[in-house]
C-alpha cells in the first residue's frame, strides 16, 4: 500500500474531518480534526492492513509565530520570471539577425535564462501555496508519529489544538503515549483527559509558565529567579546580580 | 487489618544519589518489606530545555549539543542527527563518507554496550568485568581520538560528510583492536555468561511480553530482548547498511538475561560489520562538496567570506516542511523531528530518545520484583539521563 | 595461678598486636590482590618501596581525623555501641582461635590462643553470632535511614538462614572427632585422613556458610552496594565506619581457621608428625591464608545473591542436606563403619 492509499483510506472514513496532507522525503502527514482524532487514532491502530502498533513519539508545536505567507515575494518572483520571458523573446528576435559568432552566445544565454524562469516558477508556485493555506485559527498542532512492526507504514498524524482544548488521552491505544502527554502538558499546557497520571516530568511541579511555548523567553524570565530563591535550601548562597535572567 | 498493613509501607527514593540510577535518576519506590509496590520515576533534573535551544541555534550550531544528549555514544548522536538533516536536505553523501560513518557508528555501539556490562555487571555485585569492558573501551576512546583529537564528546560526523578523512594509523588501530577485541571480550563473558550466580540473578527477572515491548514503546536491545525481531538498520534501512551483511539477535524469553544476551551478540555483530567495511571501504572524498554547510574552500576569491559570514549568522536555508528519522542507536531508537519554516533555524525540534520511554516503562516491569531486581532491571534497559531529561 | 595471669595477659596483648597488623596487612593484600585481578596496580603511592604496604596505616589515619558525624534523629547510644560491637566480637571470637599448634614443654602443652577451653567450637559460634547485633543496632540507629534499616533487615534474614546450617556443617567432625576443643579435633584427624575425605558435603555446606558469615561477596547483602548506597554502614563515617570493615577482617581469619580445622587437619600435614613444631606452624598459616584468600578471590569473581535467594539455598536446599548428613554420619558412627 503506498502513502496516497493510505490517504484515500483515511479519506473515505473520515471524510470531512479528513483536513490534507503533506508529502516531503517520504515522510506522510496527515492532518485531521480534533474532535475526530481519537477515532483516526484508533482506526490506524486496529486496521488489518495498516496496523500502527507503535508509537515512537507524539509531540505539540507552537504555531504562534510562525512566518506568515509571503505574498509579496511571491509576486516579485512572478515579475521577475516575466522579465526574463521578455528578454529570451528579444534574444530569440536578435537570434535570427545575428552572426555565428554572436548566436552561439545568445544561444547559451537563452538557455541560462529558460533555467532561470523555471526556478522562479517553481519557487512563487511553492509560496502560493503557503499562500493559499488555511489560516490557523488554533495555536498548536499536536502530532503523532505512527510506525507499524508488521508493515513498512509510517505516518504522522497532526491536529490543531487550541490553548483551552483538552485532548483525549491516546494512553489506551499506545502505553507509551503516556510519558510523552506528560512532557506535551508540561511544556506547553495541552491537557489530557482520560490520563492516568498527568503530572509535571521534567519541571518541578509548582513551576508557573511552559517553557517551550514560543513566547517563553530563552534565558528564563524574573519570576524563575525569584522561585528559585525560594526554594534554595536554607544556608545555601543565592545566585549573584550578574548571573540573574534579564 | 487494613491500618496494620498500610503501616508497614516504606517509602523509599532511589536516587537522585544513587550508585545505581546510572545518572541523576531518581525513583519513588513504595516497598511492602523489600517487595516493590509502586515506582514513580521523577526526573528532570538534568533538564536543559535543549529542544527550546535547538529552536534558537542554526542547524550546525546544534551539531556539539546533540553529543551531550547520550553521551557514551556520541558518534551515533552525531549520525542520527546529521541523518535527519540531510533527509530534510534531501542531501547526498561520499560513499567513502557513508564507510566513515558506519565504522565509527560501530565502535561507538560496541563502546556504548561495553560500558552497559561493565557498569550492568558492578550492578548485580560483579566488580572485575568492569575493568575488563573499560580497559577494551579505551581502546576505542584512542581510536577516536586519533581521528577527531576528541575522546568524547566528537562533533565528528557532520552534515554531509564527516569532518576530517580517517587516518592510516587509524585503520591499523582499527584492524589490530579486531583481531584482539574478540579474545579479550571471551574474559569478562567467560566470568558471567554461564556464572550460575549471575543467571539467578537475571533470568526470569523484569519480564517484558512481546506485545507489551512494542505497546510500552521500547525499542533497541530492549525491544529484541523480547523477541521482536526489529532493527531500523534493516527495517528503515539508512546509510549503506543494506549492503552489509549482519544478523539481528533477538531471543523471545523477554528477561534480563535475553536483553544482556542481545547486548553481547550486538558487539559481535559490530565486530563483523567492521571487519566488511575495512575490505569494503572505497577510496574518494570524504565529504561531499556540495554541502551548503561547507566552506568553499576550493573555490577561490570574493565569495568566501560572504559565505562563512552567512553560514554563521543566518545559517543554510532549508526547505520548508517537517521530517522524522530515527537511527538505531545502542541505547534504542534516537530520532529527530524537525519542522523548517525554511529559515536556517529549525522552527521546532522533538528529540526522541529511547531512554526517556524506558524510564516510564520501568514501573510496569519491576512492580512486584524486589529491590534488588530494580536494580538489575535498570542496568538491563540501559538509559542514560542525559537523554531522559534532554 | 599468677603465672597463668602473667601469661594469659601476654598473650592477649601479643595476640591484640597480631590482629591489629594482620587486618592492616591483609587490608594491603586485599587491594593489592584485587588490583590484581582488575588489571590495575592497587595502591603505590604511600610508601613505594613497599608497594604501597603502609597504605592501611595512611586510610587508618585519615579515618582518625574525620569528622565524626552523628545524624541529629539518631538514637545516640546505639549509634555508638554499633560499631564498637562490631570490631569487639569477632576479636572475641579470636580469643579462643588457635594461633599455631600446641608447643609441648615438658610433660604439658604450651596452647598458642589466649584461652583455650574445652567447648571452643561453641564460644567461637555464640561469638560470631553475636557480631550480627552490631550491624542489627546500626541499621536502626541511623536515624531513619531506610537504607540502614533494610540492610539490617536483611542481616537478621541472612543469619538465621546460614547460622543453622553452618552449625549442622560443624557437627559432623565435631561427632566424628567427639570432642568440642579446637585441638583435639585436630588430633583426631592426625591419626587418619583429613575430615573433608570423609564430610566432603559437610565442607561444600560449610564453605558456602563461610562466605555467609562474613558478608563477602555473593552473599554480601546488608551493605550491596549498587542497591543499599552502604546498607547499615550508610551512615557512618571516620572511625566509626572503619570499625565493621575490622571486624569483617577478624571474622574472616576465624572463619579460616576454623575451616582449616575442622575440615583440613590444622596444623597437620605431610612430614609433621607432631615434633618438627614449626613446620606444624607453617602448614597452619599456610592453609588458613589460603582461605583468607578464596575470600578475596570470590570477592573479584562472582556476583552478588539476591537475599531470598540465599535464604532459598539456605532453607530448601542446604538445611535438608545437612541433616540427612548429620544423621548418616551418627549412623555410620554408631555401626562403626570401616572408614571412619
Amino acid at each position: 500500500m503506498k502513502n496516497d492509499e493510505i490517504v484515500g483510506l483515511l479519506k473515505g472514513n473520515f471524510g470531512e474531518a479528513f483536513r490534507g496532507s503533506e508529502e516531503l522525503s517520504g515522510d506522510l502527514t496527515v492532518k485531521v480534526d480534533l474532535d475526530r482524532l481519537h477515532e483516526v487514532l484508533q482506526f490506524l491502530r486496529s486496521h488489518p492492513s495498516l496496523e500502527f502498533d507503535y508509537l515512537p513519539f507524539m509531540t505539540a508545536i507552537d504555531y504562534s509565530v510562525y512566518p506568515k505567507p509571503k505574498t509579496k515575494e511571491m509576486e516579485t518572483k512572478l515579475k521577475e520570471a516575466k522579465a526574463k520571458e521578455e528578454k529570451i523573446k528579444e534574444n530569440e528576435e536578435k537570434l535570427k539577425e545575428a552572426k555565428e559568432e554572436e548566436a552561439e552566445k545568445l544561444k547559451e544565454e537563452i538557455a541560462r535564462l529558460k533555467e532561470e524562469v523555471v526556478k522562479a516558477k517553481e519557487e512563487s508556485e511553492k509560496l502560493k501555496k503557503e499562500a493559499e493555506r488555511e489560516e490557523r485559527k488554533k495555536r498548536f498542532d499536536i502530532v503523532y508519529q505512527l510506525r507499524s512492526t508488521k508493515h513498512p507504514y509510517d505516518i504522522r498524524v497532526k491536529a490543531e489544538v487550541g490553548e483551552e482544548d483538552i485532548v483525549e488521552s491516546a494512553t489506551d491505544i499506545w502505553n507509551s503515549a503516556g510519558c510523552d502527554e506528560c512532557e506535551i502538558y508540561d511544556m506547553f499546557g495541552i491537557k489530557f483527559k482520560n490520563h492516568p497520571d498527568l503530572r509535571r516530568i521534567l519541571m518541578p511541579e509548582d513551576w508557573v509558565g511552559h517553557p517551550y511555548r514560543k513566547d517563553y523567553p530563552l534565558k528564563g524570565r524574573k519570576e524563575d529567579d525569584e522561585y528559585l530563591d525560594t526554594h534554595l535550601p536554607e544556608g545555601q548562597l543565592k545566585r549573584p546580580e550578574h548571573t540573574r535572567m534579564p | 487489618m487494613n491500618s496494620v498493613e498500610e503501616t508497614r509501607r516504606v517509602e523509599i527514593n532511589m536516587g537522585p544519589q544513587h550508585p545505581s540510577t546510572h545518572g541523576v535518576g531518581r525513583f519513588i519506590l513504595t516497598l511492602n518489606g523489600e517487595i516493590i509496590e509502586d515506582v514513580k520515576p521523577v526526573c528532570g533534573y538534568l533538564h536543559r530545555g535543549l529542544e527550546k535551544l535547538a529552536e534558537n541555534m542554526t542547524y550546525q550550531q546544534f551539531m556539539p549539543i546533540v553529543d551531550r544528549l547520550d553521551y557514551v555514544a556520541s558518534m551515533n548522536n552525531d549520525l542520527a542527527y546529521c541523518l535527519a538533516v540531510e533527509k530534510l536536505l534531501g542531501m547526498e553523501v561520499p560513499e567513502r563518507a557513508e564507510y566513515i560513518r558506519v565504522i565509527v557508528a560501530e565502535l561507538g555501539r560496541i563502546a556504548s554496550h561495553l560500558i552497559w556490562l561493565g557498569t550492568m555487571a558492578l550492578d548485580i555485585g560483579a566488580l572485575t568485568p568492569f575493568f575488563y569492558t573499560f580497559r577494551d573501551r579505551e581502546t576505542i576512546y584512542d581510536m577516536f581520538e586519533e581521528i577527531c583529537g576528541a575522546r568524547l564528546m566528537y562533533n565528528y560526523v557532520r552534515i554531509g560528510g564527516v569532518a576530517k578523512d580517517i587516518t592510516p594509523k587509524f585503520m591499523e588501530m582499527l584492524k589490530h583492536f579486531l583481531d584482539t577485541f574478540p579474545r579479550l571480550m571471551k574474559e569478562t563473558d567467560g566470568l558471567l555468561t554461564k556464572n550460575r550466580i549471575w543467571m539467578r540473578r537475571t533470568k526470569d527477572v523484569g519480564v517484558i511480553s512481546y506485545d507489551d515491548a512494542i505497546n510500552w514503546g521500547l525499542s533497541g536491545p530492549s525491544l529484541r530482548g523480547s523477541g521482536v525481531n526489529w532493527d531500523l538498520r534493516k527495517n528503515r534501512p539508512y546509510g549503506i547498511y543494506p549492503s552489509l551483511e549482519f544478523d539481528v539477535p533477538y531471543f523471545p524469553e523477554g528477561d534480563v538475561y535475553a536483553r544482556y544476551l542481545v547486548r553481547l551478540e550486538e558487539i559481535n555483530q559490530s565486530v563483523r560489520i567492521l571487519r566488511q567495511c575495512v575490505e569494503k571501504i572505497p577510496a574518494g572524498e570524504y565529504m561531499n562538496p556540495e554541502s551548503p554547510f561547507v566552506r568553499p574552500m576550493k573555490k577561490p576569491k570574493e565569495g568566501i567570506a560572504l559565505k562563512d559570514f552567512v553560514l554563521q549568522i543566518r545559517g543554510v536555508k532549508m526547505p520548508v516542511g517537517e521530517i522524522y528519522f530515527g537511527a538505531e542507536n545502542p541505547k534504542g531508537e534516537l530520532g529527530f523531528y524537525i519542522v523548517s519554516d525554511g529559515a536556517g533555524k529549525p522552527y521546532r525540534m522533538k528529540i526522541r530518545t529511547p531512554s526517556f520511554v524506558h524510564v516510564f516503562a520501568l514501573p510496569k516491569i519491576v512492580k512486584g520484583g524486589l529491590v534488588a531486581d530494580i536494580v538489575s532491571v535498570i542496568s538491563s534497559l540501559d538509559f542514560v539521563f542525559g537523554e531522559v531529561d534532554r | 595461678m599468677a603465672m597463668h595471669v602473667l601469661t594469659g595477659v601476654i598473650k592477649f596483648i601479643v595476640a591484640f598486636a597480631v590482629l591489629g597488623i594482620y587486618a592492616l596487612v591483609m587490608l594491603w593484600f586485599e587491594r593489592k590482590a584485587l588490583g590484581f585481578f582488575q588489571i590495575r596496580i592497587g595502591p603505590k603511592l604511600v610508601s613505594s618501596g613497599l608497594e604501597g604496604l603502609l597504605q592501611p596505616v595512611a586510610d587508618m589515619l585519615k579515618s582518625l581525623w574525620k569528622e565524626d558525624i552523628v545524624p541529629h534523629r539518631a538514637d545516640k547510644l546505639v549509634f555508638w555501641v554499633a560499631p564498637v560491637i562490631g570490631g569487639m566480637f569477632p576479636f572475641a571470637a579470636a580469643l579462643a582461635m588457635p594461633f599455631g599448634p600446641p608447643i609441648k614443654i615438658g610433660g604439658s602443652y604450651f596452647y598458642l590462643s589466649i584461652v583455650h577451653v574445652n567447648v571452643g567450637i561453641l564460644y567461637i559460634l555464640a561469638a560470631l553470632g553475636l557480631t550480627s547485633y552490631s550491624i542489627l543496632s546500626a541499621g536502626i540507629a541511623a536515624g531513619g535511614n531506610k537504607y540502614s534499616l533494610i540492610g539490617a533487615q536483611r542481616e537478621v534474614a541472612q543469619m538465621v538462614s546460614y547460622e543453622v546450617v553452618m552449625a549442622l556443617a560443624l557437627l559432623n567432625p565435631i561427632l566424628m572427632a567427639r570432642s568440642l576443643d579446637l585441638y583435639e579435633i585436630v588430633a583426631a584427624q592426625s591419626h587418619h585422613l583429613w575430615f573433608v575425605f570423609y564430610q566432603p558435603v559437610a565442607f561444600v555446606v560449610f564453605l558456602i556458610c563461610m562466605f555467609a558469615t562474613a558478608a563477602i561477596v555473593p552473599f554480601d547483602l546488608p551493605e550491596a552496594e549498587q542497591e543499599l548506597v552502604a546498607g547499615y554502614n550508610t551512615e557512618y563515617s571516620a572511625m566509626k565506619m572503619a570499625m565493621f570493615p575490622f571486624g569483617q577482617f577478624i571474622t574472616v581469619l576465624v572463619m579460616s581457621s576454623l575451616m582449616v580445622i575442622f575440615f583440613l587437619g590444622g596444623w597437620t600435614g605431610p612430614y609433621w608428625d607432631g615434633h618438627p613444631w614449626i613446620l606444624g606452624f607453617i602448614w597452619y598459616w599456610v592453609k588458613v591464608l589460603f582461605f583468607v584468600f578464596l575470600f578475596i578471590w570470590s570477592w573479584g569473581t562472582f556476583p552478588r545473591y539476591r537475599y531470598d535467594q540465599l535464604m532459598n539455598m539456605c532453607w530448601k536446599i542446604l538445611l535438608p542436606i545437612s541433616v540427612l548428613n548429620v544423621l548418616w554420619t551418627g549412623f555410620a558412627l554408631i555401626v562403626h563403619l570401616p572408614m571412619i
